[in-house]
């Protein structure tokens, strides 16, 4: 199972540019020579913002520089407290290129120092023509709570339906009958896909619950390999049901200590909006590549089910997502397009190494990966972040930035 | 012909058994020898004089041609093909649109405009601030395109098809075809990685890799045209990138195709496998007796220096460049097959080892031709069972048509087409 890669997470961002067609233009040389001699920028409770007085509307940079004693996360934001650029962490005393678009209108610098209130800098007219890049709005932890709440209820609910199948699987084993084993095998796997199980989102449970064998020291003869893969392995490769038994009666004790585990603790919030992409870019790495394909060969039946997670969690996070991500109907119709493809497909194969990928599984690649290009900038919108700003900006600036009488 | 036998017998047990007949492509020198005049004096004509030095200045984005066709190849390419994964002519349309703007953007360089908090600003591989005029490009369309898939069979360039087996390719279908060929060329590998990562980005849901194969051209040693992975100096010869109504008549599709076609060309890729562990233990003069040239000094038999002609008149049985050397089968330098050349664009490949320990490596053979059947498939022809069959082997490729070039900043690839 692949870990978390959190640092990839921004560089996958950038998927919107191409689709929308909105990064056709690079800035030309002349433009570029001007933002060499970036003037600096002041970033600390008592001076945030000094040293910006005025931009020209396109790429704005910012050379920031964090002259308080404690590290911040410094943004760009508007009078609405929409968010344009970011540098997360500055830390004390260092100095960052900060980089936004904006289009015509009224910027401040937000600087948000740990364990203390943000505060604003001084306005800034930008004027000019260029049309910049789209503001977001902040999440708060308050915002999302709720949302993670429902999510986890709803996560809830098919554990326990997958608890139910569990026991049934354990049943069939233990009556020796294969098909059956491998019947109630398909429907156990196909409930455990659409619960967002990707990128370790339970931790160790996971991995003992659907954990692949790669990455154990002796592979599909590991003794610790356990859980639906290690019986799928069973079933399909001529291993004796009710000697599989054993592994069923492992997985409903795993499920169950998973149960607990949901009652007891909640989803960290920013796992729960990770999840968002993560569960799509395993269907593409993991799924479609056939690393998880023991001998069922149910990648599409998988694939489904991870759109199916996708879906509801779309769907529970979509009171958040909807005012901020113009995109999302979009996202709604790959999703439908995606499924519509993967239930046209007769005949499938995992493409073997060095072979050729069949027209089919072409398109289903193409629309599970334009899929996770279209969910990439959800994350990162629906982050949680510090409430940098309200949101009707006060009349005056917040007390202690002094800088600001050098600037208007 | 002893030579030959000989050889393969060589072939047969050194290698797996198989027959050595591999073979004939107008695979590495080869092919379109000097300029559209047969040429039968010994001075190196004004056309032949190039040096075919990969550090050349690269050529803009816009333009009646496109960018990656008529300069000599550079250091670093990758060549990509395609297989579209959307229908119909609108999101055709919509995809070679995509794909203008990100090529044309890519060539121009810079910094990238930033897209806000959630993404970021390309890959980040050329650094803050991209170098300009960094890249060419060659967007080519493969046979299936044009059809009623795309409601454009009837638009399809006359000669285009799947590409012909010849009788020495050892083709792996893995190799093979593709809807739309893209090659990228640029004096540094980043700028070309780049490139096809922000190609692929942008169109991910409607194209997918069918096969891809990284290429480039060695620095001239010592000087002249850079060589193949034989060691021979390749791509001395071929039509004059100056001259037009060379050009014309050689390289860029007219007569006879549809009007949107103008401007456009045949491109033929192929992947040409080289034998280079039986090569290196081939004798030079059998080496320079195959191709036709010095291996150290890339002149003609007949003598000279890399740019001389070869001297075929006062060498009529082959006895200073053998009748069936490479060179001398694939450009006769005769009036009637002198419309049989073409501009030969041609990167070298390294790519791993093969199951019997043996190094794959070869040539991305690329051709560019006014009519593929008067010239790339006449020349293959010729070469046909040629001795250096045994060394070479065809194993992929295809044919498809590089499209005219995008003019300017309003107009995008194939908009005559899809007009």
């Amino acid at each position: 199972m692949p870990l978390r890669r959190k640092g990839l997470l921004a560089a996958a961002g950038v998927a919107l540019l191409g689709l929308t067609g909105c990064g056709s233009g690079h800035l030309g040389r002349a433009e570029t020579a001007r933002t060499t001699a970036l003037p600096e920028v002041q970033a600390s409770r008592s001076h945030c913002g000094s040293g910006w007085n005025r931009a020209t509307a396109g790429t704005v940079r910012l050379r920031v520089r964090n002259t308080d004693v404690n590290a911040e996360e410094v943004y760009v934001a508007d009078g609405a407290g929409k968010l344009y650029g970011e540098l997360d962490p500055l830390g004390p005393g260092t100095t960052a290129v900060l980089t936004a678009s904006l289009s015509a209108g009224s910027y401040h610098l937000v600087c948000s120092v740990n364990d203390g209130d943000p505060v604003r800098g001084p306005a800034v007219t930008v004027t000019g023509s260029a049309t910049g890049a789209r503001g977001v709005l902040p999440v708060t932890s308050a915002d999302l709570a709720p949302r993670v709440i429902a999510y986890q209820r709803q996560v809830r609910t098919r554990l326990g339906v997958l608890q139910g199948q569990a026991r049934a699987l354990t049943a069939a084993l233990r009556r020796g009958n294969r098909i059956s084993a491998q019947a109630a095998w398909r429907t156990a796997n196909r409930t455990w896909n659409t619960m967002g199980g990707a990128y370790e989102a339970f931790g160790d449970l996971g991995d003992a619950i659907a954990g692949n064998a790669l990455g154990l020291p002796k592979g599909v003869h590991d003794r610790h390999w356990t859980g639906l893969l290690r019986i799928e392995y069973g079933l399909w490769h001529g291993q004796s049901p009710t000697a599989l038994r054993r592994l069923g009666s492992r997985l409903e004790k795993d499920l169950n200590s998973l149960d607990t585990q949901l009652t007891t603790t909640q989803f960290d919030p920013l796992d729960v909006v990770n999840r968002t992409h993560e569960i799509t870019e395993d269907t593409l790495q993991q799924t479609l590549a056939g690393h998880d394909d023991y001998g069922a060969h149910v990648e599409l039946s998988d694939s489904l089910a991870q759109l199916e997670g996708t879906t509801e969690l779309l769907n529970v996070l979509h009171p958040l997502l909807a005012p901020r991500y113009p995109d999302l109907p979009t996202v709604t119709s790959w999703i439908a397009k995606s499924r519509s493809d993967i239930q046209r497909q007769r005949g499938w194969t995992v493409t073997p190494p060095g072979g050729v990928a069949s027209a089919g599984h072409r398109l289903v690649d193409a629309d599970i990966a334009q899929l996770a290009e279209l969910l990439t900038p959800i994350p990162t919108m629906l982050e949680p972040r510090v409430a940098v700003t309200p949101r009707t900006p006060p009349a005056v600036r917040p007390s202690a930035t002094s800088g600001g009488t050098h600037h208007g | 012909m002893a030579d030959l036998d000989r050889r393969t017998m060589l072939r047969a047990g050194a290698l797996t058994g198989g027959v050595g007949a591999i073979a004939a492509t107008s695979a590495t020198t080869a092919v379109a020898e000097p300029s559209a005049k047969p040429v039968t004096s010994n001075r190196p004509t004004r056309s032949t004089v190039r040096d075919g030095d990969p550090s050349r200045p690269l050529r803009p984005f816009h333009g009646a041609h496109q960018s990656g066709i008529l300069g000599d190849p550079v250091s670093a390419a990758t060549i990509v093909a395609f297989d579209l994964t959307v229908t119909g002519k609108p999101a055709l349309t919509r995809l070679l649109q995509t794909l203008t703007r990100t090529l044309r953007s890519l060539a121009a360089g810079g910094v990238a405009p930033s897209p806000g908090i959630a993404g970021t600003a390309g890959t980040g591989i050329l650094g803050p601030n991209a170098p300009a005029r960094s890249l060419e490009s060659v967007v080519a369309l493969g046979p299936a395109v044009f059809t009623d898939t795309f409601d454009l069979a009837a638009a399809k360039p006359r000669r285009l098809r799947a590409m012909d087996t010849f009788p020495n390719d050892q083709l792996d279908p893995a190799w093979c075809g593709g809807d739309l060929l893209i090659t990228l060329q640029g004096h540094e590998r980043d700028v070309v990685t780049n490139a096809l990562r922000e190609v692929c980005r942008a169109t991910r849901g409607s194209m997918q890799i069918r096969w891809k194969q990284d290429g480039f051209t060695s620095p001239p040693r010592p000087t002249g045209y850079p060589r193949n992975l034989l060691g021979f100096k390749d791509g001395i010869a071929g039509p004059d990138p100056a001259n037009d109504s060379q050009l014309d008549s050689l390289v860029w599709a007219g007569k006879g195709e549809p009007s949107w076609a103008a401007g456009g060309s045949y491109y033929v890729m192929r992947r040409i496998r080289m034998l280079v562990e039986f090569w290196d233990r081939v004798s030079t003069s059998e080496q320079e007796r195959m191709f036709g040239r010095r291996k150290d000094s890339g002149a003609p038999l007949t003598g000279g220096a890399e740019n001389t002609a070869p001297d075929y008149t006062n060498d009529p049985n082959g006895s200073a460049i053998p009748l069936d050397s490479h060179i001398r089968l694939a450009n006769p330098r005769t009036t009637k097959t002198a419309s049989s050349q073409f501009l030969r664009r041609s990167y070298s490949y390294d790519a791993g080892v093969d199951p019997v320990g043996n190094l794959d490596m070869g040539l991305m053979f690329g051709g560019f031709n006014a009519d593929l059947d008067r010239q790339f498939v006449t020349v293959q022809r010729r070469l046909a069972d040629e001795p250096l069959v045994d060394y070479i082997t065809p194993v992929g490729g295809g044919y498809f048509f590089a499209l005219p070039g995008v003019r300017d900043p309003k107009d995008f690839y194939a908009s005559a087409l899809l007009a």
